[in-house]
């Protein structure tokens, strides 16, 4: 058999990969997995009864019903098969109801994982795409999960329009999340009485007035209060209604700290009409806030592109936001035009279609600030120039061999510091390749699934599993790992 | 002296009455059969929300309420709700009055302690659902499928299906449509749909309950008021045939190029190359994008009439992502047969302004134009707008390649877009088959206003 797989991995043409596909809990292997390379032609074919594939170019994505999808698994590694081990998913699932007894349909339903990003130890989003909705009997299910540990929000839906003390809860019926209402998750597990009685919450007012827009308010069209929790869900506001002498008050809001925008009229020529404050919000009411306006307009970001070291590397693109793209000029200078308000990340990518490229930003240098991971804030004024410095990634091939020297195959390596990560899978013969883009110290962990990565308390665990490892711009001596 | 006498006992009901309070009982039933809902509950608005739940046979009250105007919400789970009618629970007049709220009948009278009593009958109509399971053709559940439910609308035999509402499915292929009104309903299911990070086999076509990969084959569900309906499908495989042929870059046009780091400069100009088959809405559309390549090939296309489009556009330019600019293009109108097809050679017009002029029927006061494009999905979604001069002419620019319909207003006048007596654009009928950019012949745009009324607003 193994002579049989050597033989056929040598008859291979070149680029083609061959590798099997198992269950990462078993080992079983899995027939009817789908296993595609993203390129112009969009290759896909399925695995056979024994979990093996053949397929041109790389990296390879792998999906198969009943599994958390793996997705950029790198190929481009010589020397044997390569094993894909595939994650049995986890589903959470179950009903709504609100202290009526009627189910909540159309709720959003996030689950929410600790993540350290930037240092800082926030709740995101877990799951990728579009977020989950409650139907009209209340039920929801998300499926395709990592294992792991989940915090479970549910906000807007019927409840919350038929009433507005329904606000924003967590699974247990908490305004915050609590660790003894998180959910837990082993792999395949389906987790299907997630079943939630929502809670009502009478909140406290926040009151106040604009100032700076003519009145009466909403004669010349709209005058909206947005409101939106700046700890979890900045990206989904409460809307409320300005009266038409400029005040307003927002009923039934809970503690936390949140922004409070408003905006009207279009960019354009003439700008646009914007307010913004932070707002903490405690158990008492707050009275007396005052929102002053001032006229925004889009506003033009000029910037330059320089090698670490000196020098203007070819163009490439700039984008903001991951949307928006300009492509630097022969010497390096690039310009945004109109940018409208807005809090922005800066990214640079080598080749409109090779993202995986060995270059990467260090800096991006906006006065005297490095925004790069911070990302920075757009509003009327002029920003400055935007100066970014790029130089090579680290790179580091390495094996992960057993106490034996026996090599260890489909296991996830991963190097991880406060600024960056990498991922890699161990192949057949035990070798990994790693890259980062940001030199300096990381911690390496070996992990079964990936979603242990955004797990504090497994992190803290494994964190003296392996020495650290201090990678240097461009290529790093290899790094064999024990496992123990 | 009698006469203050009178004057007071005339306002001295309304004085009280304006101390008295006011009370708004309701029953709810179902619409079809007039029977009471036994899970109903109201709400009232007036500054603050109030609440009442229903008893067993949908009867809810508010009592002690301060005369005024509320607005009323009523639900029940499975009906389309009352939502935020106007109830007027002021001082009726002494005989009591009868209104009828949309549905919602609306007595008032004032009871013997004086207190305004209002009551209202609000019936609900009963809503649908289809739910069912997408499978994938192995028998597999079809994770993060896109499924959409079609709706025709009622009243007009020759309307065509729009899509009513879309979710995709759930871990197990399920998904659930509610809140469906009675009509005629056609379910479509879109091969799994992993995003951009995954290839998608080209042979899994969009399907049509029971297994169709066009509307014409597809079975319709008809749905009652208050109906479920569960409808399963299992994506459909069907290889198609070859297209292949080349991209003829006018020599108008130059070639682009943009620098890769560490490589040979490559070609800048996209051309990407769509085939949208005939009949609305379309579904099993098949695209392909080269990169500065004159070649293209489209695998498994099934045999029909298509609209073939191809767009090219320069992407060394800056802009927005979507913006760059599209330098060529063309629309052609392509039957696909049983056996693969080479050759297909598409020589691309370069994009260019298209000129115009209008003319005024009998009765016109002519005047300044309005001239706008819209663009309509999948023929692109651009937009272009002139101003008609003096002497009626007018040129629209920036057009994008792509398949447009056109409307026109008066700048100086204000109302409703303006009837067309006729537009042509060489041969071509506009106002019925539109106009396609870019345009190869000479002729302007030519558009016939219509004082009296037209073909078409």
């Amino acid at each position: 058999m193994k002579l049989a797989l050597w033989m056929a991995a040598a008859s291979l043409a070149a680029g083609q990969t061959q590798g099997v596909v198992v269950d990462s809990v078993t080992g079983a292997p899995l027939p009817g997995a789908y296993v595609s390379v993203r390129s112009a032609a969009q290759t896909v074919t399925r695995t056979d009864a024994a979990g093996h594939f053949t397929i041109e170019g790389g990296p390879v994505q792998v999906a198969r019903a009943g599994y958390v999808e793996a997705v950029n698994v790198r190929t481009d590694l010589s020397g044997g098969e390569l094993i894909i081990p595939l994650t049995p998913a986890a589903v959470i699932a179950g009903k709504l109801v609100d202290r009526d007894g009627f189910p909540d349909s159309g709720a959003r339903v996030d689950l929410m994982q600790y993540r350290i990003l930037n240092g800082e130890r926030r709740l995101y989003s877990a799951v990728l795409g579009q977020a989950t909705q409650s139907n009209d009997l209340g039920e929801f299910r998300i499926g395709s999960l990592r294992p792991g540990r989940y915090y479970l929000r549910v906000s807007g839906g019927s409840a919350a329009d038929w009433d507005r003390r329904y606000g924003t809860q967590y699974y247990g019926g908490t305004a915050e999340p609590k660790a003894e209402n998180r959910i837990e998750v082993k792999a395949g597990e389906v987790h299907d009485k997630t079943d939630m009685i929502l809670a009502i919450y009478e909140g406290v007012n926040v009151s106040g007035s604009i100032e700076g827009l003519p009145l009466p308010i909403g004669g010349g069209g709209s005058a909206l209060l947005h409101l939106a929790n700046a700890e979890y869900d900045s990206a989904h506001p409460f809307v409320y209604t300005l009266r038409p002498d400029g005040t307003f008050t927002i009923k039934h809001v809970t503690p936390g700290k949140y922004k409070l925008t408003s905006q009207s009229g279009a960019f354009g020529e003439a700008g646009s009409l914007r307010a913004a404050m932070p707002l903490e919000v405690g158990a008492n009411d707050v009275t007396g806030l005052t929102l002053a306006v001032h006229t925004v307009k889009p506003v033009d970001i000029a910037g330059s592109l320089t090698l670490a070291g000196g020098g203007t590397p070819a163009p490439m693109t700039v984008a903001l936001n991951g949307g928006r793209t300009v492509r630097s000029e022969a010497d390096g200078s690039f310009v945004f035009k109109g940018v409208l308000p807005g809090h922005y990340q800066v990214q640079v990518y080598p080749d409109l279609s090779d993202r995986g490229s060995a270059w990467y930003p260090q800096s991006a240098i906006l006065g005297e600030r490095d925004v790069l991971r911070t990302g920075f804030d757009v509003d009327s004024e002029p920003v400055g120039t935007l100066r970014i410095t790029v130089g090579p990634a680290a790179r580091m091939d390495g094996k992960l061999v057993g106490a034996a020297g026996q090599p260890v195959v489909g296991v996830t390596v991963c190097l991880l510091s406060s600024q960056d990560e990498s991922t890699a899978i161990t192949h057949s013969d035990g070798t990994y390749r790693s890259m980062v883009r940001i030199p300096g110290a990381y911690r390496v962990y070996l992990v079964s699934d990936p979603g242990q990565l955004t797990d504090p308390d497994y992190l803290d665990a494994h964190q003296n599993d392996f020495p650290p490892v201090r990678l240097a711009a461009g290529e790093n001596p290899p790094l064999v790992l024990v496992k123990k | 002296m009698r006469r203050t006498a009178l004057l007071l006992s005339l306002l001295l009901p309304l004085c009280l009455h304006s101390q008295s309070s006011a009370v708004l009982d309701g029953n709810v039933v179902e619409a079809a059969t007039g029977t009471p809902l036994t899970n109903v509950r109201a709400r009232i608005e007036r500054l603050d929300p109030i609440y009442a739940k229903g008893d067993p046979q949908g009867h809810f009250v508010f009592s002690g309420l301060t005369p005024g105007r509320y607005e009323l919400t009523v639900e029940s789970p499975g009906y389309a709700p009352l939502s935020r009618v106007q109830v007027d629970l002021t001082s009726p007049s002494a005989r009591g009055s009868v209104a009828n709220l949309g549905n919602v009948k609306f007595t008032k009278r004032i009871a013997e302690d004086g207190t305004i009593h209002g009551t209202v009958i609000v019936p609900l109509m009963g809503q649908g659902a289809i739910a069912g399971r997408v499978t994938d053709p192995y028998g597999l559940p079809a994770i993060a499928s896109n499924v959409e439910v079609l709706l025709k609308p009622a009243g007009n035999a020759n309307s065509q299906p729009f899509v009513r509402a879309n979710a995709p499915t759930d871990d197990l292929g399920q998904y659930r449509f509610s809140g469906l009104p009675p009509g005629t309903y056609w379910v479509v299911a879109s091969p799994i749909n992993r995003g951009p990070a995954t290839g998608h086999d080209s042979s899994q076509r969009a399907t049509y309950y029971p297994g169709a990969t066009s509307l014409d084959g597809a079975s319709p569900i008809v749905l009652a008021a208050g109906q479920s309906a569960r409808v399963d499908i299992q994506i459909v495989r069907v290889a198609g045939v070859k297209v292949a042929g080349r991209i003829i870059r006018p020599p108008s046009v130059p070639d682009a190029t943009v620098e890769v780091t560490g490589a040979a400069p490559r070609s800048a100009l996209y051309t990407e190359v769509v085939l949208v088959p005939q009949g609305s809405p379309p579904r099993n559309m098949m695209a392909r994008f080269t990169n500065g390549q004159d070649d293209f090939e489209i695998d498994d296309v099934l045999s029909g009439k298509y609209t073939l489009m191809a767009v090219m556009s320069n992407r060394s330019q800056d802009g927005a992502a979507g913006d760059q600019a599209a330098v060529a293009g063309l629309l052609k109108e392509v039957e696909i047969g049983q056996h693969d097809m080479a050759g297909v050679d598409l020589a691309l017009e370069p994009v260019h302004d298209l000129p115009g002029e209008v003319t005024f029927g009998e009765g016109c006061q002519p005047g300044p134009l309005s001239i706008r494009t819209a663009g309509s999905f999948p023929f692109t979604t651009g937009q272009s707008r002139a101003i008609s001069g003096a002497d009626g002419k007018f040129v629209l620019t920036g057009l994008t390649a792509g398949r447009y319909q056109i409307m026109a207003s008066w700048v100086d006048r204000p109302g409703p877009p303006l009837m067309f007596s006729s537009a042509r654009l060489g041969d071509r009928d506009v106002l019925t088959n539109g106009f396609d950019a870019p345009y190869s012949g000479s002729e302007p745009l030519r558009i016939a206003i219509d004082c009296h009324g037209g073909r078409r607003q």
